[in-house]
């Protein structure tokens, strides 16, 4: 504020009893995208394997099984995997070979996980929004890094609330789908005014309480819920009861 | 529970809040429910009268309830506004929403 200058303040009325405004604003997070880059059978080496994870903390552990004459890891990350599957390759197999192979062992068994291939590579796309940890890459004893890579283009991160954090808390359920939870109830269910900030998207209120604010946000085709960021004003009162006109 | 007033550069502030029916029988309820009525004009367009007008048109905040409905504020008056619901086509749709209105009880603004 420039010195000597101060902006005039005066109390905001409202014909209810105790009405409470409450805003907050939500900025949406982002589903994890990697990048698994394979070798060629000739540049692997038996039991290299690729710890993958899904958003919910699930992994799936793939492992390098030339002709079927591999045995799985002895690696403690690759056996405290959720799911564990063979990559089956055969000598003189291309990379792209082994990029299929891997989409056909693990497609459908880690949930909320799509795979693309895309000549050598798979792309792994999380399913949900939110924080996912990075693939682990090793040989099979684990003491090395293995021939398998990867890279992150997407880093999960979760939705979170930028403003009024003190004032409730913020839970993605699914895709689109938003529930603020108020740190203090309202007495009587309050009203929402919400605004998208992401481009064409359509929020609603998909329920309200004393308690709870359900946001769902679509595109502009309607349909299934789309993530996007949005602003919420909540206007509501901490009296019970409606006070005449 | 200690209270904490709202502050407003500008005088007289008020606000309001309500929540419409708008499918069907169209009915308001929320919290100033008795401080305006409703008029349902034809599908998708709502008036809401103030029982105490503004001094200054105030401003308003629609937001849909209802699945694939975009609110539009038709007008804004000292006495009234204007809620128009269509869908995601552009065409008028009965829907459910709510609305906040704020606007000033002085002629001039600060």
């Amino acid at each position: 504020m420039t010195a000597g200058y101060s902006v005039r303040k005066f109390p905001i009325k409202s014909p209810q009893f105790k009405p409470r405004l409450m805003t907050f604003g939500v900025t949406t997070g982002h589903a994890q995208v990697e990048t698994l880059t394979f070798p060629a059978v000739a540049g692997a080496t038996q039991g290299d394997f690729v710890v993958l994870y899904n958003e919910a903390g699930q992994s799936i552990a793939a492992y390098i099984d030339i002709d079927a004459a591999g045995t799985a890891p002895t690696s403690p990350l690759y056996t405290a995997a959720t799911y564990k599957v063979a990559i089956s390759v055969a000598t003189g197999d291309l990379a792209a070979a082994v990029a299929t192979a891997f989409r056909t062992a693990v497609n459908g068994v880690l949930p909320d996980v799509t795979f693309t291939l895309a000549s050598a590579t798979c792309i792994c796309t999380q399913d949900i929004v939110g924080d996912c940890s990075n693939a682990v890459l090793k040989n099979s004893d684990g003491t090395g890094v293995g021939s398998i890579t990867n890279s992150v283009g997407t880093e999960g991160l979760a939705a979170v609330m930028t403003t009024g954090g003190y004032d409730g808390t913020l839970t993605q359920t699914a895709t689109g789908v938003y529930t603020i939870t108020f740190e203090r109830p309202f007495l009587r269910i309050p009203e929402y005014g919400i605004t998208t900030v992401t481009d064409n998207r359509v929020p609603r209120i998909s329920s309200g309480t004393v308690s709870t604010l359900v946001v769902e946000v679509s595109n502009l085709s309607g349909g299934a819920t789309i993530d996007g960021s949005f602003h919420v004003l909540v206007v509501g009162s901490d009296a019970k009861d409606a006070i005449r006109g | 529970m200690s209270s904490k007033q709202v502050l407003c550069p500008q005088r007289e502030m008020r606000l309001m809040s309500v929540k419409v029916d708008g499918t069907g029988t169209a009915a308001l309820s929320g919290t100033c429910s008795n401080n305006m009525t409703l008029t349902d004009n034809g599908t998708g367009d709502y008036t809401l009268t103030y029982n105490l007008p503004f001094l200054r048109a105030p401003e308003i905040v629609a937001t849909a309830i209802t699945d694939n409905i975009y609110c539009k504020i038709g007008a804004s008056a000292v006495g009234s506004c204007q809620i128009l619901t269509e869908n995601l086509s552009g065409a008028a749709t009965d829907a459910d929403f709510h609305v906040i209105i704020i606007g000033s009880d002085t002629a001039d603004a600060q």
